[in-house]
């Protein structure tokens, strides 16, 4: 069965934001895959990811493990992870398979964007999320 | 040395019975299996009592104290004991049911003093006169916590509905541990099989046999036959292993096959209180069912009783503890007290309604509460006027390819908006149905086209039930939860992911059990409804 995900990827000055819609399941994989290969690192000096998960209606323990790999790479990549817009329902399935080691949960992209913001005029040390 | 010696013997009879038992649930339904740990758990229920009162009995013989023994005496001829006082603080995971009634005035009675042969545990463990426990009975406490745990996954609440019919069950304690028991399984779209008993004694007895009871009967009960045969073949593997002997007495079990298409139950009962067959506006009628209880008798027949429902007549199936419940006065409440509620239910009250009532209203007796007390109802509504509902439940059978749970998410999810909208549970439900479906699809059935994954649901007033099933050889959940319980973590980067589905499932199902049979294996999942309105 195909991948019922769609993608929009809207670059920033210091980051990617990218907002999924549909299904973030096993098949997710591939389709993230074509617009970024995470384990390149962002490019262009790019520091920061934003995943909008604001239009995804199902997110399995496959797309959330797919998350976590994206988010862990990011610490040897030298990039931080962002997730936003996910509903109260899969915030409680992030925290509970740990996701929240990794990334920062945040209500939607304007508070992420705030937040990243902060982190480049250095009103919070470097490195801290 | 001695004193210890008790309660570590009570406790690895306790694990070994427990272990026994969990793992005869991963094999289900292999008969042998299901019969060594029946045998298992009653061994260990009957050796558990014998530790706890041996070890009861040292801790007032050895260390006699004038002054806490004088405090004792008064307390006992005071009768009350606050409920959660003193070293029985720590027990809160009792059943709500069994808390409300230790909170209710009768509670003294509720916990006997005298600590007879049948009555180990909880419930008959003296304190000292500073409401401390005897020496050597705390470390028994996490013990209890177990057995309780225990007996409360194996019997999680009935409340389901099954085409015209609806079956529903109530139980509260005399004591943390109940002796009573009651199930429902569902066996197909059509057909649910349900059954009540009652173990002599509470206590540690118990909370195994109650679980060893179950077991068997889940495991019988999907080999087929009716109910007279389920009991014949429960009643010699009871009888083989001595269960008389070692609970106590022979075990009075009733149990029925309901078709629920037809509207047709089939009844048998091994020396359980006749149930009776109750119409709005007509007086009662008791359908007779005489022969032994279970494991007295090794050659004991059982008859079936068979009739069909007329639209809006209930079958209510009960416990002694209802008839016996007795008042301040010694007054006991009776099969006429009990008809009169009958004949008066209400024809437009549910039956979980009437039982709370009923319940309710023994309770505000003050009665001297010595035995649990359960009802179980079988509502049969097909064509009543006004009362007709439509299935509340649906299956799906998929081919097993990757994604095929998206589809099942989302009909359910539109289902569940549907039907059970007030639940509180939608997003649990689908995000357990689909890790199900996706773990039966590719590990399960190796996302082979030609096997199927079926996905089964059934909606009650307050409680949800789901089956997915696939045609695999299954996962023993008991290594899962070691897995978990050892706290491994994959580091690597390429197993991210395993195992989540099962610990999604574990953590948002209020019970799940893993089963086995000859088509396939099967993830059974449970969840409660969160809406508390009446």
């Amino acid at each position: 069965m195909d991948s019922m995900l769609e993608l929009s990827v809207v670059p920033f000055d210091s980051g990617l934001s990218i907002t999924l819609k549909g299904d973030l399941d096993q098949q997710a994989e591939p389709k993230i895959r074509s617009i970024l290969n995470w384990e390149e690192g962002l490019g262009d000096g790019r520091r920061y990811l934003i995943l909008n998960l604001h239009e995804v209606n199902f997110i399995n323990s496959a797309g959330m493990a797919l998350l976590i790999r994206i988010a862990r790479t990011g610490r040897k990549r030298d990039y931080h992870t962002f997730i936003c817009g996910a509903s109260a329902h899969y915030q409680k399935l992030f925290r509970m398979v740990g996701l929240t080691e990794y990334v920062m949960l945040y209500p939607d992209d304007y508070a992420a964007m705030q937040r990243i913001e902060a982190l480049e005029s250095g009103v919070t040390g470097a490195g801290q999320v | 040395m001695r004193r210890l010696a008790y309660p570590a013997a009570a406790a690895a009879l306790l694990i070994a019975g427990a272990a026994a038992g969990w793992m005869a649930a991963a094999f289900l339904p292999r008969d042998a299996a299901a019969a060594a740990a029946a045998a298992v758990l009653m061994a260990a229920s009957w050796a558990a009592g014998w530790a706890m009162r041996s070890m009861v009995r040292r801790g007032r013989c050895e260390e006699p104290d004038p002054r806490t023994d004088g405090a004792r005496a008064e307390r006992e001829d005071a009768g009350a004991k606050a409920p959660g006082d003193g070293w029985n603080a720590g027990f809160d995971a009792r059943q709500p049911a069994a808390r409300d009634a230790a909170s209710g005035a009768a509670a003294p009675a509720e916990r006997p003093h005298d600590a007879g042969p049948s009555a180990p545990g909880a419930a008959g463990i003296r304190e000292d006169g500073e409401g401390r426990a005897p020496a050597g009975v705390e470390p028994m406490a996490a013990e209890l916590r177990l057995a309780i745990e225990i007996q409360r996954r194996w019997q999680p609440p009935v409340d389901l509905r099954l085409d015209a019919c609806r079956v529903t069950a109530r139980s509260r304690q005399a004591a943390e541990i109940g002796g009573d028991l009651f199930d429902a399984v569902v066996l197909d779209d059509a057909c649910v099989a349900v059954l009540i008993g009652d173990v002599p004694g509470k206590g540690l007895q118990a909370a195994f046999m109650v679980p060893a009871l179950l077991l068997l009967f889940r495991s019988e009960v999907k080999r087929g036959g009716g109910p007279a045969e389920l009991l014949g073949r429960m009643n010699r593997v009871l009888a083989g292993i001595g269960a008389e002997s070692l609970a106590g007495g022979g075990i009075p079990l009733g149990i029925g096959l309901l078709d629920a298409k037809k509207g047709e139950m089939r009844y048998a009962g091994a020396g359980h209180p006749a149930p009776y067959l109750v119409m709005p506006g007509r007086a009662p009628r008791q359908i007779e069912s005489s022969s032994l209880p279970l494991g007295v008798n090794m050659e004991e027949e059982y008859r079936d009783t068979v009739f069909r429902f007329a639209p809006g007549e209930r079958f209510v199936l009960y416990t002694d503890g209802i008839i016996e419940d007795t008042g301040p006065d010694g007054d006991m409440y009776g099969f006429d007290r009990f008809e009169a509620e009958l004949a008066a239910w209400p024809a437009d009250m549910p039956a979980a309604e009437w039982m709370e009532r009923l319940l309710d209203g023994q309770e505000r007796r003050r009665a001297s509460r010595r035995d649990d007390r359960t009802l179980l109802v079988v509502e049969y509504n097909a064509g009543k006027a006004g009362r007709v509902r439509e299935l509340r439940g649906r299956s799906w059978r998929v081919p097993s390819a990757p994604g095929c749970e998206r589809l099942i998410a989302a009909e359910l999810a539109s289902l569940l908006r549907e039907e059970w909208a007030d639940s509180g549970r939608t997003d649990d439900i689908v995000s357990c149905v689909a890790e199900a479906v996706m773990n039966a699809a590719e590990h399960g059935n190796g996302f082979d086209r030609e096997k199927t994954v079926t996905v089964q649901v059934h909606f009650g007033q307050s409680i949800m039930v789901c089956r997915v099933r696939d045609e695999g050889a299954g996962f023993d959940p008991k290594a899962y939860r070691s897995a978990r319980t050892a706290g491994s973590r994959h580091d690597d980067d390429a197993d991210y992911g395993r195992g989540w589905g099962i610990r999604l499932i574990d953590e948002l199902t209020d019970y799940w059990i893993a089963t086995r049979d000859p088509n396939g294996f099967c993830v059974e999942m449970y969840f409660l409804s969160h809406d508390r309105r009446p």
